[in-house]
């Protein structure tokens, strides 16, 4: 067995018991198992990311057909809050 | 009580009052006040960019369905092709349309010569697999007359259909470049956990993929698919609006799932894990979690 397992077992254990983390919500998710079972499945952690895209490629597919689907969707475009400089007249390089 | 929002713009004392629907009001009603009045939401954590019917997410209450469907009787009854059929076409399949499917992605598995050969292999020998991987999801859309044609249906089908069976080729090379070792081509009688774990392991004529960690992979698959929309789905969405080819799209999804906030949370658990060493330094490591001292990932 993979000593780590043992590690995080005891770990998810010890914070679901604990106040602190119990309330802030802090619990493990998908992410806290899947590093573990793709290491005893022999990929090497340059490799998870990869896995990751993998099966989101299907997520992502389907987000896209939705959008252009979408009658009420455009092309993105945010709004932005500027916080720069007002006008100001250029100065030569001989005056700055 | 009503299921409206009543907004006074204290300047004018003009209001406007617009409906609530499942926890969402139209921004649009500000624009009625005043058309040059706009929301700051950095990082859109209060903004719904969308509509979407795909998937329901509240990690808090551990909830995560797709079209519906609870993630738990998915993983435990389903396969990762059948949820993909699911997401993509909002239904389950019958066992015809499931049948269909899964012979049409077996047999789109293939990838050209030259993605290997002149693409992949122009790699430096250390280089990322996932830097590797975007590269090459973006190329692929190059090798497609019809990649463009986003707005017909047959031909934006058949880019689904690619992608969804080229990508664990192309995962696959990518790995098998990074560590010096020789291509192994799709093997269309296997399923589709199996063959991404036959092209990736696979050394000599002796390898049989193991059925309970092919289950595994399957399992994890449908886990992944969905998580609604995070970083990379929005990139995905933003990229899409412009209405660039799926290729295009895909591979700037996975370049901001290339970002150690989105997709390096796992690593960062094995990397904790390897840290803490020992179940004996648990309560140690705990301890200084409250701290302040680190994190627990």
């Amino acid at each position: 067995m993979n000593p780590l397992l043992e590690v995080a077992v005891a770990l998810e254990k010890a914070a679901l018991s604990d106040d602190y983390f119990v309330s802030r919500k802090l619990y493990p998710n998908v992410d806290f198992y899947s590093g573990l079972i793709y290491q005893a499945l022999g990929f090497p952690v340059d490799m998870f990311t990869v896995l990751f895209a993998i099966p989101r490629t299907v997520g992502w597919l389907t987000h896209m057909q939705e959008l252009l689907a979408d009658k009420e969707q455009k092309i993105s475009r945010p709004r932005q809050w500027y916080t720069g400089v007002d006008e100001r007249a250029y100065t030569p390089i001989a005056k700055r | 009580m009503a299921d409206t929002i009543t907004i006074i713009d204290d300047r004018t004392g003009k209001k406007v009052t617009v409906p609530i629907t499942d926890g969402v009001f139209s921004s649009s009603a500000l624009r009625d006040l005043d058309p040059n009045l706009f929301m700051y939401d950095p990082a859109y954590l209060s903004t719904a960019s969308c509509a979407s019917s795909i998937t329901y997410l509240d990690g808090e209450a551990g909830i995560l369905r797709y079209r519906g469907y609870p993630i738990e009787q998915l993983a435990e009854n389903s396969t990762f092709l059948e949820v993909a059929y699911l997401l993509i076409n909002g239904q389950l399949p019958t066992a015809k349309e499931l049948s269909t499917w899964q012979l049409n992605v077996t047999h789109h598995t293939m990838i050209h010569e030259n993605m290997r050969k002149r693409f992949v292999d122009g790699f430096h020998y250390d280089a990322h697999p996932m830097g590797m991987f975007i590269s090459a999801i973006a190329a692929l859309g190059t090798f497609y007359d019809d990649a463009k044609d986003i707005f017909e249906k047959e031909s934006f089908d058949k880019q689904i259909l690619r992608l969804v069976a080229k990508v664990p080729t192309i995962a696959a090379m990518c790995y098998r470049f990074s560590q010096g070792l020789p291509f192994v081509s799709p093997n269309n009688a296997l399923s589709y956990g199996e063959n991404f774990l036959n092209m990736m392991f696979r050394i000599g004529d002796d390898y049989k993929v193991d059925p309970v960690l092919a289950r595994a992979m399957d399992v994890l698959f449908i886990l992944h698919a969905d998580h609604e929309q995070n970083c990379g789905t929005t990139a995905m969405r933003v990229v899409s609006s412009a209405n660039s080819d799926p290729y295009t799209a895909t591979a700037a999804a996975a370049a901001a799932l290339y970002g150690p906030l989105h997709g390096g949370a796992n690593e960062a658990v094995v990397r904790m894990l390897t840290e803490i060493g020992d179940v004996s330094h648990v309560p140690a490591f705990i301890e200084s979690v409250k701290d302040g001292h680190g994190r627990l990932m």
